[in-house]
């Protein structure tokens, strides 16, 4: 320690600006919970896509949102497609365009498709709920890449 | 056309242009992500290839110690220490009970780290869960708890610096709609505080300067015997004239002994 073990008063104040930011700014529930699920198929070689959320657009009684997910090797764009109450549809686009495997990781299990030659892929029907976008060159192959969970 | 166009013709939104944005990294995780997974790295280095195993050893960490236990005699401290290391340690095996824990118990350390960032709501959960997803790229370069502290708030002050970067090359394209200000809580934080001795502590730590604001605030969730590690992620040098740890602890309290509303009775933790 360069600069020694804290005296009982620095304990103190130290404890008491833990309970002040707790109070005043708490971590959101759910995010550690969103963490380990996010964690369970990382693992050292695949690459971590940043989100980044654009704006959400009203159209014909429903809403879109468009996500990007960033990596130095891949981007994942995707639109949701929100209807009430019911399940979503996304769109999906890979760039550089590959047919790698796209594997959407949610609390109902796993949907897959094939993104095509452009890159592009869909999946119709998703249920509402905590998902996690994988990204796969074949079928059973480590993830090439994957994105942090996030709630459809 | 329905493909996304190359990323060279891409010019303001792309990780390309956030990334010169970026001061150049150093440190424990000074390694750039590897644009390539053509299986250059030693996968023999590499034990856990698909996932995490399971949970089947979870019930034997159903006794952690909550976070208010965790100051006090430098023996706690110490104990916590090892703890630590012994998660990690139990962690870069693969056992995802040993992760599970070091997420519950790191996690609201990192959340302050990208909040004192001025992140919003959403975009610090990102950069907290980013920061989480990478070391698990990183943990076989990480081997004593000190590192690890080092490196996630290093990290997770990084994943803040290119999630504002990305913020602004959004909005310099007028995409101004981004979704960062519904922000749950409303100011003013002191109607919040209950008691009189939070809302005098509030006043005080606002009387600092924002360097020792966001010090205190990541140390207040950290280790104990891991403030240095934290210093020096969040850099502020020991031994320098910028704020340290000790500095700016004596003056909040020197502030406090001014205001009657701070009525402490120094009890022991």
């Amino acid at each position: 320690m360069s600069e020694g073990e804290p005296d009982r008063q620095d304990v103190f104040v130290v404890e008491e600006l833990e309970r002040l930011y707790a109070q005043v700014d708490p971590v959101p529930p759910g995010l550690v919970a969103r963490i380990a699920f996010a964690l369970e198929l990382a693992s050292g070689d695949c690459e971590i896509l940043r989100p980044r959320e654009e704006a959400a657009a009203g159209v014909r009684g429903g809403e879109t949102r468009t996500i990007t997910f960033d990596s130095p090797a891949l981007t994942v764009m995707i639109d949701i497609s929100e209807r009430p109450d019911g399940p979503v549809r996304v769109d999906g686009w890979l760039a550089p365009p590959a047919g790698h495997l796209v594997e959407l990781r949610g609390p109902h299990g796993l949907t897959t498709v094939t993104a095509d030659q452009d890159g592009r892929f869909v999946l119709d029907g998703v249920p509402r709920g905590l998902v996690q976008i994988v990204v796969r060159a074949v079928a059973g192959s480590e993830a090439l890449a994957l994105t942090p969970s996030f709630v459809l | 056309m329905t493909g996304l166009p190359d990323r060279a013709e891409v010019p303001a939104t792309t990780e390309l242009s956030v990334r010169a944005e970026v001061p150049v990294v150093t440190g424990l995780s000074g390694q750039a992500e590897a644009p390539d997974r053509t299986g250059l790295r030693d996968r023999a280095e590499v034990p856990v290839v698909n996932g995490l195993p399971s949970r089947a050893e979870a019930s034997d960490l159903s006794g952690l110690p909550g976070r208010a236990s965790s100051f006090g005699t430098a023996d706690r401290g110490h104990e916590r220490r090892d703890r630590l290391a012994g998660l990690l340690a139990r962690a870069q095996v693969g056992e995802r009970a040993a992760w599970d824990a070091l997420v519950a118990e790191l996690t609201p350390m990192l959340w302050h780290t990208a909040r004192g960032q001025g992140l919003g709501y959403e975009s610090a959960q990102d950069v907290v869960q980013t920061t989480w997803l990478v070391l698990v790229r990183r943990q076989h370069s990480i081997n004593t708890p000190g590192a690890l502290i080092e490196w996630l708030v290093t990290t997770a002050r990084r994943e803040a610096w290119r999630a504002r970067a990305r913020e602004r090359s959004a909005d310099l394209l007028g995409e101004d709609a981004l979704d960062e200000v519904r922000d749950p809580v409303p100011l003013p934080e002191e109607l919040l505080l209950a008691d009189e001795r939070q809302r005098a502590l509030w006043r005080a730590v606002g009387s600092l300067s924002r360097r020792c604001q966001v010090l205190l605030r990541v140390i207040a969730f950290a280790p104990q015997p891991h403030y240095d590690a934290v210093a020096r992620a969040l850099d502020m040098p020991k031994g320098s004239i910028g704020p340290t740890r000790g500095r700016c602890l004596a003056k909040l309290r020197q502030t406090l002994t001014t205001d009657p509303a701070w009525n402490p009775d120094w009890r022991a933790p």
